[in-house]
């Protein structure tokens, strides 16, 4: 019988999943906080997204269905509270990504839906979530609750 | 028996209101959405007159839904909260753990309904692996949810999955496609519309437009059948007075001149 697959199906100058990105950074939250707050990203299944605001699609587009990413804040010593960051949407074509999240203004918080169209502006995206006022304090809450829990269960 | 309020508070300075519906409706836990008063002042209003001291529970991620109760705040812990939600854990000496989820769901003006019955599905896959978390289903799902208890978001099976009826809720759950989903019962269906004591919905909107509701049943309790038991149709009000203030214009709609542009609804389980 002949094998008519290719040899491989990786190829080195594809961009990293969506998913890979995500977790590459989850990894890196607990050696910065001392494992007081680390991050994880669940699955979410597949889920219908909202293809009609992408800009780059006509304005009747029907919504697609995309496997969807939940990104969390974890506090192990809170009895593993979780805070959902942000979530992600991508078709199997992995690119563009839809960025569920809520931007804080002076004014209000408002639910955003946007999109990345290669690795770089996801990067660029988690970068500006990561580093968002209200990231940055719901972090320094979980870690100050979580050295209270601490200093509170240390045996005398 | 424990007594909930849920308000929506437009971002009013409504301490003194607050405080009368602690006085005449002798409410253990309230939950508020768009709270604009700090915890400090709204202490301050609800602590003056009352023989009860209220207690702040603490917020971790959640910033839009403030929790005060009249059991001090150790009793609730968090177990999730995300932009629009928070999970929390009541765990009262001898009393039934009960799994309260708050939510003030995105809007109408900022989301089409795809978008917020989307968000329902997620949130309810929260609430699920949250039941997990805390070993039961004595869960109520309380808030603001900017969507009809008919609407795709509440009514989807892989949504809120909230039924009309007790009976249909106690079945537990119902397999679609292979799935199965555990329901909600939605007591708000039976306070729709002018035959229900109270008024007819908790916000009033009005557009020159075909289709206009004009009374919309925005704020809701969802109930797990595992708390039915404990729970009692007559002990769900919307509220149209703080016990000494009306909430209402002349014409009998929420005044947001005087109070919101929601009314607070109250309800109490047997925990």
């Amino acid at each position: 019988m002949k094998d008519l697959w290719p040899d491989t199906f990786v190829d080195p100058s594809q961009p990293k999943a969506p998913v890979a990105v995500l977790r590459e950074q989850a990894s890196l939250l607990g050696e910065k906080t001392n494992n007081l707050v680390t991050a994880e990203v669940k699955p979410l299944g597949r889920q219908i997204g909202k293809a009609q605001n992408d800009p780059f699609m006509p304005p009747d587009a029907e919504p697609e269905e995309e496997f969807r990413y939940i990104f969390y804040l974890i506090a192990p010593a809170l009895d593993h509270y979780r805070y959902r960051l942000f979530t992600i949407g991508n078709n199997i074509e992995l690119y563009p990504v839809t960025l569920y999240w809520s931007q804080e203004t002076e004014e209000s918080t408002k639910e955003q839906v946007t999109f990345a169209y290669n690795q770089e502006d996801l990067e660029e995206m988690l970068a500006n979530i990561f580093r968002a006022p209200k990231t940055q304090r719901v972090i320094r809450a979980m870690l100050l609750q979580s050295e209270e829990r601490e200093a509170d269960d240390v045996p005398f | 028996m424990t007594v909930f309020a849920f308000w929506n508070l437009h971002n009013q300075q409504l301490g003194h209101m607050i405080a009368n519906l602690a006085a005449t409706y002798d409410v253990d836990v309230f939950l508020l959405a768009e709270c604009s008063m700090g915890p400090s002042q709204l202490l301050s209003d609800l602590n003056t007159n009352g023989s009860s001291l209220y207690h702040y529970v603490r917020n971790i991620g959640q910033e839009k839904i403030q929790i005060y109760t009249k059991f001090p705040a150790r009793f609730v812990t968090s177990v999730l909260d995300g932009p629009r939600y928070t999970i929390r854990h009541l765990t009262l000496p001898a009393m039934a753990e009960l799994l309260l989820v708050v939510s003030h769901f995105p809007s109408k003006v900022n989301w089409d309904e795809h978008s917020q019955a989307a968000e329902s599905v997620m949130l309810a896959q929260e609430i699920a692996q949250a039941e997990i978390d805390v070993g039961h289903q004595r869960t109520v799902l309380v808030g603001d949810l900017n969507m009809n208890p008919f609407e795709p978001g509440v009514v989807n099976a892989a949504g809120l999955h909230a039924v009309m009826s007790k009976n249909i809720a106690l079945n537990g759950s119902r397999t679609v496609q292979g799935k199965s989903y555990h329901y909600f019962y939605n007591p708000m269906w039976s306070l729709l519309g002018d035959a229900s004591d109270g008024p007819p919905g908790t916000h009033y909107y009005s557009r020159s437009s075909h289709r206009e509701l004009f009374w919309n049943m925005f704020d809701q309790v969802l109930i797990r059948p595992d708390l039915l038991d404990r729970f009692n149709n007559r002990d769900l009000r919307i509220l149209d007075t703080d016990g000494r203030t009306t909430l209402l214009t002349a014409n009998g709609l929420p005044d947001s001149t005087v109070a919101s542009d929601h009314l607070p609804i109250l309800f109490t389980l047997n925990l």
